[in-house]
């Protein structure tokens, strides 16, 4: 079952050149077939348009509504079988508005080929429909013995990441007291859409706890948490929230930020998922699949090779951004830069806009740069800044989450702005002139899905600090200590949910 | 859209590039193993046995491999190494630099060993 689709995923381009075919001029309804490919996540798969196949000469017919010949599905079956492909069936209702039903019409004509797309594909038919009044898409899959089932959702990963709602799988979020003033900024349509993307934040250090805090406060219901670290000593000067208490407790950073995410939740029913892994792992990266957009909040290459590939194959559009400090050896500081961007189809990746050296990504696989005897080996010029102050890394939460929203609501009708740089000492916030590399594998692996090419791995210092928290966990003082706070923690949080319900309005 | 061949990607991936380029090589004890042409450094002019991990490749070509392994005899003034699986081979720490724009990986691959061959003295 991991490979029947629960939702759609396409390019904006490819959304561009179906809305072209199927909104004709002359307003009558058209169709024509695709190919897709499966992305499986642990609970979402998503089936990724991949090729447009428009109909060929008397391969179908506009009448006011519009008929094919079977000829056409086997044309399209046989183009997409050998790439391990299957096929969609895309039509338009001119007039229609919202997630749309099926007449009689469309579902015996998409059940009377659902059967032979899946024998000669292997894959179920996907059936799609494309609503010409407010170019809302919505989608089902077809058993080979024709049940349909209704997709959650349909995302179109262009300048702006629109995405159809299935009402009846995913629900408005009943809104609550606590985001009057959230929606009076962009009203409750904008806040019912933002609210149900679900977003992985992907790291949870001074940036990506901070932009876990502010998606949770901004009422977004489903946020992931992924990262494997522990809380230390070190890390309290940039982790608002965490204690003392924490590292003594060998917290894991998950555990402290799922705490201060239940704390800053607006929405009604929150549902905050930790992943204490990482997305080098395979089970991070199949965790990632179920998400609409993800938060890369880390440093290292391999991770962020791991996120370039996902944004592309996977059509997740992954929001990304760094700091880049620049002290003087005798104390003081030159400059300090910091950088945003979304990394999707249509825009450079990572390794194209200078902030992945691809070459350095093999030597942090192989757990080089957490080798000590290895370190030894290299002057410390040559060894990766650490440099970090809280008072900056807000910059970067600020331009990500900026990001974000210009990616999902578009303020002005304009999406991402592209590769953004804000300059410290300059005081000056610009775009970056950076554009993708002619050979980029990256971004030649569009929709690629369960066929992309595997860059995680099993992860060592993961599988460390995992054992370490065990262990550390099995000791009397640790136990009663997280027991205490636990049941602590509990309490609050059964108030705060109460309080929660009792604000939430219908 | 693409389609990535199997031939396209990892171990596989690597020889058929150096195959494209004209240079044939063997998979030995998980190193996939080829010869270079130095071009500069002490060895300039000789051909040069050189490998790869296998364990390295899984990435190829949108990740390079970070060792160059080399017979024990070339030697560098200045190196950061570890023993081959190859008996009487040496590992050496070398990222590679600007990845990610070539046209054929595996001449870029090529280069690199040549551009670490030119460290020897």
């Amino acid at each position: 079952m991991r490979s029947t689709p629960t939702s759609v995923a396409m390019t904006g381009s490819m959304a561009r050149d179906l809305e072209a075919h199927l909104l004709r001029s002359d307003g009558q309804e058209d169709l024509c077939l695709a190919t897709y490919r499966p992305s499986a996540g642990t609970r979402r798969t998503s089936a990724l348009l991949r090729e447009f196949l428009p109909p060929e000469k008397g391969e179908r017919e506009v009448h006011g509504n519009a008929s094919f010949k079977g000829q056409y599905v086997v044309r399209a079956s046989q183009i997409a079988a050998p790439s391990r492909e299957g096929v969609v069936l895309l039509h338009s209702h001119p007039g229609g508005h919202g997630w749309q039903g099926m007449s009689s019409c469309d579902e015996d004509a998409e059940r009377s080929y659902a059967y032979l797309a899946h024998e000669m594909t292997g894959l179920p038919l996907v059936g799609m429909t494309l609503a010409g009044g407010d170019k809302t898409w919505s989608a089902r899959v077809w058993e080979p013995y024709g049940t349909p089932r209704s997709c959650e959702s349909v995302r179109v990963v262009g300048d702006q990441l629109r995405i159809s709602w299935n009402g009846d799988l995913r629900p408005r979020p009943l809104l609550g007291r606590h985001q009057l003033r959230t929606r009076s900024a962009w009203g409750e349509v904008i806040q019912a859409d933002i609210a149900r993307v679900r977003a992985l934040v992907v790291g949870l250090g001074s940036v990506g706890l901070e932009v876990a805090l502010r998606l949770a406060a901004t009422g977004i219901v489903n946020i992931g948490i992924m990262d494997f670290d522990t809380i230390e000593e070190v890390n309290l000067d940039r982790l608002v929230g965490a204690t003392s208490l924490d590292a003594c407790l060998h917290r894991a950073k998950t555990d402290v930020a799922h705490r201060l995410l239940l704390e800053a939740a607006t929405a009604r029913d929150p549902r905050i998922d930790v992943f204490e892994t990482s997305i080098c792992e395979p089970q991070g990266l199949a965790r990632a699949l179920n998400y609409d957009v993800v938060f890369s909040c880390v440093d290292r290459p391999w991770p962020r090779a791991v996120l370039n590939m996902l944004a592309y194959s996977d059509l997740i559009p992954v929001i990304d951004g760094g700091i880049h400090i620049d002290p003087f050896v005798d104390g003081g500081i030159r400059n300090a830069t910091w950088r945003s961007h979304v990394v999707r189809p249509g825009r450079p990746c990572l390794a194209c806009n200078k902030q992945l050296d691809l070459g350095a990504v093999s030597a942090d696989r192989e757990g080089l740069w957490d080798d000590p005897s290895y370190i030894a080996g290299f002057p410390s010029s040559d060894l990766p800044a650490r440099e970090n102050v809280a008072a900056l890394s807000v910059g970067v939460v600020s331009s990500l989450l900026t990001q974000f929203v210009s990616f999902v609501v578009a303020p002005g009708g304009r999406g991402d702005p592209g590769p953004l740089q804000y300059v410290l000492s300059t005081h000056t916030l610009g775009h970056r002139p950076d554009r993708t590399m002619e050979n980029c594998y990256f971004e030649k692996s569009v929709a690629d899905g369960d066929l992309r090419l595997d860059l995680t791995d099993q992860h060592a210092a993961a599988e460390e600090q995992r054992a370490l928290r065990r262990s550390a966990s099995s000791r009397f003082p640790v136990r009663l200590g997280r027991m205490a706070d636990k049941g602590l923690g509990a309490l609050r949080n059964a108030l705060l949910s109460h309080l929660h319900r009792r604000s939430s309005t219908a | 859209m693409s389609m990535a061949a199997p031939a396209e990607t990892g171990v596989e991936g690597f020889i058929a590039g150096l195959q494209r380029c004209g240079t044939k090589a063997v998979l030995d004890n998980g190193v996939v193993r080829f010869t270079v042409t130095a071009v500069m450094g002490a060895y300039a002019g000789e051909e040069i046995e050189t490998g790869v991990g296998s364990d390295e490749l899984g990435g190829w070509p949108a990740v390079p491999p970070h060792w160059v392994h080399l017979p024990a005899h070339v030697a560098f003034s200045k190196t950061n190494s570890q023993p081959s699986p190859i008996p009487g081979w040496t590992k050496h720490s070398r990222d590679i630099k600007g990845w990610g724009n070539a046209k054929e990986p595996a001449q870029a691959w090529i280069g690199h060993v040549r551009a670490v061959l030119a460290e020897t003295q």
